[in-house]
């Protein structure tokens, strides 16, 4: 069983060599025993777009692509030698910002021609980097990238990250529920979206047009998976007063938003056959580009959801879980 | 999907042909190019077509190359192609677990007539490729 400390001192020796350090933000969160017994790296959105002025992840400094590709190295030189579980949190390619404000144009070549991207993608592709699918890379849901188009069923709107977390971008709540419906009356078909679609085996629109439901809930559907949404302003969080319960210890817990209605969705994921009867302690979002923990609960549970925060801007995030904790790190 | 049976070569002849442009010489002497076919795979310089035989490489030729040389070589792929299809979804596996590199990766490259789909099969512990396929359709004019 690697420990949390362990697992971090291991990956920092990794970078160190590259003069890249990885500091603590300050959100981490602590529960009772070893949850998570392989080491989790969890990138969250990076919003690549096509290397120009425009981009919100380079933001004019090239530099950044040679630090999250060092920081993808470092993930992959760590798995070749330690059991352990990677995943990136959506919001991979911006192709909303580069493709005329539409997440579902396939046209994005732009990104995977960026030359400045080559080693990035290099390293994405080495580790087989499963990608949840966000609402800036929507257009994934019906094409993915041309390096990965060998593995599409490591593009995905949900994934299981072994038998205890679950990871989505956490967008999927954002989109008022049909008129007349409750978020609780709907999420089950949200849920079947997360949970069953693979890119390439079927169009998301068809996908979505095949299942039993009334025509509202269709559009709503298309609209929450395939439409633009608005970011959240997520920087104004409430501190969350109320203690954890056991079998969570401690953490700068806030009050994120929707957290209720994302572990709703997680809730009906694990009902899932393919689920295995697996059950989440701990759901891994982005989306925000903020990161935190908060806690709330499936049932009696109590789970945590950790916001893994941005490569965009001036942002640089890693979250790692290991043994009894989550943190997320800045990567300077 | 059937293998290209002939010996193919793809050259820089891949940059775009616009209408205003002077004719294009058909040339591959000194080019670095991509092969594959019944005498293997390779990339690297073409020496001068004999003879109607498959293209020789200048020896050392390059069995794997990198993206960067791909990239150094041919320039950028399609802005847009079409979608591969995929195989009948596994929900059931687990791609987080482990390093899982791609067996293999696809580029397409266009102009104004020429579509191009290489497929590359991974080098095995690297991020080098050697090629696995070239397919090319040209449209004849006016179509």
């Amino acid at each position: 069983m690697t420990t949390f400390d362990q697992a971090l001192s291991s990956f920092r020796a990794l970078l160190e060599p590259d003069g890249i350090a990885v500091q603590p933000t300050g959100v981490a969160a602590k529960v009772v025993g070893p949850r998570f017994s392989e080491p989790i790296f969890a990138v969250p959105d990076v919003h690549l777009c096509d290397g120009k002025g425009g981009d919100i992840f380079l933001k004019g400094n090239p530099g950044k692509a040679g630090k999250l590709a060092a920081t993808l190295r470092a993930i992959y030189r760590y798995r070749n030698n330690h059991t352990s579980r990677a995943i990136q949190l959506g919001d991979w390619f911006d192709i909303w910002r580069v493709c005329g404000k539409d997440p579902m144009n396939m046209a994005f070549g732009a990104i995977e021609n960026a030359a400045v991207f080559t080693e990035i993608l290099d390293w994405d592709s080495a580790l087989g980097l499963p990608h949840v699918i966000g609402n800036h890379d929507a257009a994934f849901l019906n094409a993915i990238p041309n390096r990965r188009a060998a593995q599409p069923n490591f593009f995905r709107p949900g994934f299981w990250v072994g038998n205890n977390v679950y990871a989505l971008h956490g967008h999927q709540t954002t989109v008022s529920p049909p008129a007349g419906k409750t978020f609780d009356q709907v999420v089950v078909h949200a849920a079947t979206v997360l949970g069953q679609f693979v890119p390439g085996a079927t169009w998301i629109q068809q996908f979505i047009d095949q299942q039993h439901v009334a025509e509202d809930v269709k559009q709503w559907l298309k609209e929450t998976f395939t439409g633009q949404h608005e970011d959240v302003d997520a920087n104004h969080r409430a501190k969350n007063p109320t203690a954890p319960p056991d079998p969570i210890l401690s953490g700068d817990f806030v009050v994120r938003e929707n957290q209720q209605q994302l572990l709703s969705l997680v809730a009906q994921v694990e009902a899932f056959p393919a689920s295995n009867g697996r059950a989440a302690d701990l759901v891994l979002v982005a989306h925000s580009h903020v990161p935190c923990v908060s806690w709330s609960r499936i049932g009696t549970r109590p789970v945590v959801i950790a916001d893994a925060g941005a490569w965009t801007y001036d942002k640089a995030h890693l979250l790692i879980a290991a043994g009894d904790t989550v943190a997320v790190f800045n990567i300077v | 999907m059937s293998r290209v049976p002939a010996f193919m070569a793809l050259g820089v002849a891949l940059t775009s042909v616009g209408a205003c442009c002077p004719v294009r010489t058909g040339q591959l002497t000194g080019r670095w190019v991509a092969i594959a076919g019944e005498n293997g795979q390779g990339a690297g310089i073409a020496t001068k077509p004999a003879l109607a035989q498959p293209l020789a490489l200048t020896a050392p030729s390059e069995a794997c190359f990198s993206n960067q040389q791909l990239r150094e070589h041919f320039g950028p792929g399609c802005e847009e192609n079409e979608a591969e299809a995929a195989a009948s979804p596994d929900l059931t596996d687990d791609p987080t677990q482990g390093n899982q590199p791609t067996p293999g990766e696809v580029h397409w490259y266009c102009d104004r007539r020429t579509v191009v789909r290489v497929v590359l099969a991974r080098c095995p512990g690297t991020n080098t490729f050697r090629v696995r396929q070239l397919a090319v359709s040209i449209a004849a004019e006016g179509r």
